[in-house]
């Protein structure tokens, strides 16, 4: 369960402020992104995930100031980028386990700023709320990457349980997957 | 202490930004487990996380000193160990990264080092 954002903010603000509190920050926000991070890619190696989530609150600590707390929230943020890391941890995987053509893009660890991703709510769309809980829980992966402005094919693909498979077949599934959910809000939108 | 928290501090050795690096610098060269490592610094292994993850001391000899004096004071740690900690992270760090750049003459260094005297 996270803290609210604005005890994530007071310890960000306090770890900019005094670079030796990097521990009480840590306790904060690791354990909460760990778990969002597995419920996100539950086929993913447990192992794998706690890894990508140690990146991305070290990588936080090591450039505190690198966030702004004026675009979105630092849990959304802290998101994002543990979500790249397990990406490149993976096509890391990929790449020692299988010998494959390596993926053709290597994102950055840190994302250059964190996008507002504010003002997203369902509050005012109940049917489209609906049309997602009637959702299975892959498509409900793929809709919250999607959500999140996620556009790494190897990002959905692990979410989805696929990232063993070619990278063709990996896009051509994930493709589907988009589809389904997009065609599944759509129908919501028009009241079908 | 939370079990990831731990874990991520231990993760924080292999990064020189971190005072984890030096510290465990130190510590394998002496053979010490946490409690050791602890007990040298005169503290207690629960707040040895919280020192692992303070940023490593500047390089500069005043930066060097004051970052030292810093973190021995407000942890109450035996500052003469972590000064010698932090030395050896510095110094470590250092090998490394010349290493990087030149890695033939760092083989040849590794080599000569390793070669047993006769």
């Amino acid at each position: 369960m996270w803290p609210s954002d604005d005890e994530i903010h007071d310890a960000w603000r306090r770890l900019v402020a005094d670079p030796d509190t990097g521990t009480a920050f840590v306790a904060l926000v690791l354990p909460p992104l760990e778990a969002a991070l597995g419920r996100l890619f539950p086929r993913v190696d447990p192992h794998r995930v706690a890894e990508a989530a140690d990146d991305a609150v070290l990588s936080i600590i090591r450039r505190a100031t690198a966030f702004d707390p004026g675009r979105s929230p630092l849990r959304k943020f802290l998101l994002l980028v543990a979500r790249r890391d397990l990406s490149n941890i993976l096509k890391a995987d990929g790449r020692h386990h299988r010998e494959r053509i390596p993926w053709a893009t290597v994102e950055l660890t840190h994302p250059a700023g964190n996008e507002s991703t504010d003002g997203e709510t369902f509050a005012d769309h109940p049917e489209l709320l609906a049309a997602v809980e009637g959702m299975s829980p892959d498509d409900q992966r793929v809709f919250e990457l999607m959500r999140d402005g996620e556009r790494d094919t190897p990002v959905f693909a692990a979410a989805l349980g696929i990232a063993h498979l070619p990278a063709d077949e990996q896009a051509a599934e994930v493709k589907r997957a988009k589809d389904r959910v997009m065609a599944r809000l759509k129908r919501a939108g028009r009241g079908q | 202490m939370n079990e990831s928290v731990v874990r991520l501090t231990k993760r924080a050795a292999v990064d020189p930004y971190f005072l984890a690096f030096a510290l465990a610098e130190y510590a394998a060269a002496g053979n010490l487990d946490d409690a050791a490592l602890a007990a040298a610094l005169g503290t207690t292994p629960d707040v040895l996380a919280h020192i692992r993850l303070c940023p490593a001391p500047r390089a500069d000899a005043e930066g060097f000193g004051a970052d030292v004096e810093r973190v021995a004071t407000k942890f109450g740690l035996n500052r003469d160990v972590l000064t010698a900690a932090a030395r050896q992270g510095q110094v470590i760090a250092e090998m490394r990264a010349a290493a990087e750049r030149n890695p033939e003459a760092a083989g040849k260094l590794l080599a000569a080092r390793d070669r047993k005297p006769s």
